[in-house]
């Protein structure tokens, strides 16, 4: 398989006038041509701004400290503003968490999808009318002629994020980022999108990297994830890596604090204690180690590197070096 | 519009009832209505025996005590301007339960119960995170010792591991102080966890109630099944079986429901007597009811 984008020491920090967050700390990974990769991680782990950077749409005042992105050949952190919009919602395209506001409230539905069509296509105003028309119902929106005049407000959120997906669309990007595509709806209507995606995925080969803290969408629709912590990637390796041979003791954390649905009501959810590091002050070592029940001396010191656990299975503990206590390993 | 219509459901001493159902099917307005947040334009509530759905504000002052109520957002339900003591002191004070010291030893007391610290008395909510703010609402409503909770979406917007402590620390606090619950939510696996029986509601109505494994082992409503396959789980090897969702379109406006049996709109197995008539809520078991015209 061809790696359609490839990320490599990515750093991305915030420069605030209490200091430099570092959001992202040298984050490394690859995405194929028609693959899902899922980069998982709770609130503040810098998934997002993860996903933002590539495509440089960090807010102010965000920059991109070090590492490579290239995507189809072009080194996308050498692009300027100019270069990158050709880019965007052409050959990347992004969907946002909260579709109500993601939508621009004073135009119609239908001149928002006419724009990425008009920008990067040489369709005239009629064709790409019909072609948005298209999207809007490929994407699951009844009455498309009609809702082509409405405005966001008319719309559910469900809808607001169909409407999204049919302007990320709508130029066949080869990558689309969706941070967070359905967190804010139900059950059912995240289904639905997740179907969407899952659907562009396997008729048009497009890549998608999701952004998520939700397991179950992550086990859904991606084949390999990527578990974020503190801006480091603490494990990653294909989805069933991840949910049935965790490496990482962040990961069976997380793993272990859900619940089940078979399981008994009785058993006690396990959750992870503590909070999330401060991003000011990021402990040195290994970001995790003030919540691991297994965290040794060195933990506290010195960052672990990625170990290999399994053929495209990694994760970044130091219980998996060769000399590491065995006693400690296991669940 | 009818934001809850001819619900009925009884709740026991010390048990959780769950209570789910999509966006706007009513389960907070029902939620707020047990409880007289919202006046109820019909019906009855029996609250211990007693009936107090004519009651006036005046006269649901005492009572209030025993009834209380944690919300879904933990950033819009504390008062920004009171301190976390404050905030865990008010429903003491408002019903004259303490004074002085004894009312600062309390709210401490409350604040380590729900896994906090006295120091954090003089703080403000921006200074803790959505999961203590959580917690802190939590404290406010055990100042008064109440008999009744009601959970409105306490965790939805808090981070999976900080959910699963919330949820410990609710469960905890049933057994140690008997408490009862109504647990409103969307997320399934976690209303089972937690709730003895769940009642599933739609556009308004209640369509499925029953113990929370049986719902889970025999859903019977086809809404329930859909909504059960729909919840995407942490299980590649299930997840690979899901083709397709098995919920499509939006639901309806409750300010124009379908008529009879509101989800027939987006009922796969709907049949001709769906459109004309309302199906009641029947007792298929002991501890299962159902309103479907295709369980008879």
């Amino acid at each position: 398989m061809n790696d359609i984008l490839a990320v490599k020491n990515l750093s991305t920090s915030f420069f605030t006038p209490a200091g430099e967050v570092k959001a992202v700390r040298d984050v490394s990974f690859t995405v194929g041509t028609g693959e899902a990769v899922g980069i998982v991680g709770e609130s503040g782990s810098g998934k997002s701004l993860t996903a933002l950077s590539i495509i440089n749409l960090l807010p102010f005042p965000g920059k991109i400290t070090g590492g490579s992105i290239r995507f189809a050949g072009i080194e996308l952190s050498k692009l300027n503003e100019k270069k990158m919009q050709l880019v965007r919602g052409n050959k990347i395209s992004m969907i946002f968490q909260d579709p109500a506001t993601s939508l621009n409230p004073v135009y119609t539905v239908g001149n928002q999808i006419l724009e990425p069509l008009l920008r990067h296509q040489k369709l005239t105003r009629a064709e790409a009318r019909i072609k948005a028309v298209e999207m809007l119902s490929l994407s699951g929106i009844p009455s498309p002629e009609k809702r082509f005049g409405q405005y966001p407000h008319e719309f559910s959120g469900g809808m607001c994020q169909r409407v999204m997906i049919a302007m990320a669309l709508c130029c066949e990007p080869r990558l689309l980022i969706a941070d967070e595509p359905a967190t804010a709806l139900d059950a059912p209507i995240k289904a639905q999108i997740m179907a969407l995606l899952k659907g562009q995925k396997e008729k048009n080969g497009t890549s998608i990297i999701l952004v998520t803290h939700d397991l179950g969408m992550a086990a859904r629709l991606c084949d390999r994830i990527i578990v974020i912590y503190a801006g480091s990637v603490v494990e990653e390796g294909t989805t069933r890596d991840i949910f049935y041979n965790p490496g990482h003791p962040y990961t069976r954390g997380l793993l272990k604090s859900i619940p089940k649905v078979d399981a008994e009501q009785k058993e006690r959810l396990i959750p992870i204690e503590g909070q999330p590091p401060d991003l000011l002050n990021i402990p040195a070592g290994c970001p995790f180690y003030p919540r691991c029940g297994h965290a040794m001396l060195i933990c506290t010191e010195t960052r672990p590197p990625l170990y290999q656990v399994g053929e495209q299975h990694l994760a970044a503990c130091w219980l998996l070096h060769p000399e590491a206590p065995g006693a400690e390993r296991g669940r | 519009m009818q934001a809850v219509d001819g619900v009925s459901f009884h709740i026991r001493r010390g048990e959780t009832l769950g209570l789910v159902g999509e966006s706007g099917c009513g389960k907070t307005t029902a939620g707020r209505t047990v409880i007289k947040l919202y006046e109820p334009t019909a019906g009855s509530i029996i609250f211990d025996e007693q009936d107090i759905t004519s009651l006036k504000e005046k006269e649901m002052l005492s009572l209030r005590r025993r009834m209380q109520i944690i919300f879904q957002d933990p950033y819009a339900s504390l008062n920004d301007r009171m301190t976390v003591g404050d905030i865990v002191s008010e429903p003491l004070e408002v019903h004259r339960l303490a004074r002085g010291h004894k009312l600062r030893e309390r709210a401490a007391e409350l604040l380590q119960k729900v896994g906090l610290s006295p120091e954090h008395l003089n703080r403000y909510p921006h200074e803790f995170s959505g999961g203590q703010r959580q917690r802190i609402g939590i404290a406010r409503a055990l100042a008064v010792n109440p008999d009744f909770i009601v959970c409105d979406e306490p965790i939805s917007a808090l981070d999976v591991s900080i959910q699963a402590q919330v949820v410990n620390l609710l469960k905890d606090l049933q057994q140690e102080m008997g408490l009862t619950y109504l647990f409103i939510a969307h997320d399934l696996p976690m209303v089972k966890h937690i709730s003895n029986r769940i009642g599933v509601m739609y556009l308004g109505k209640l369509l499925e109630i029953a113990e929370s494994g049986e719902l889970f082992r025999k859903p019977l409503h086809p809404y329930t099944r859909a909504l059960l396959s729909a919840g995407a789980v942490p299980d590649p090897a299930a997840e690979v079986q899901n083709r397709q969702p098995a919920l499509q379109g939006d639901v309806p406006s409750p300010i124009n429901p379908p008529t009879g049996c509101r989800f027939r709109t987006r009922c796969a197995d709907a049949l001709d007597i769906c459109s004309r008539s309302e199906p009641e809520l029947i007792r298929v078991a002991p501890d299962h009811l159902i309103a479907c015209h295709l369980v008879i």
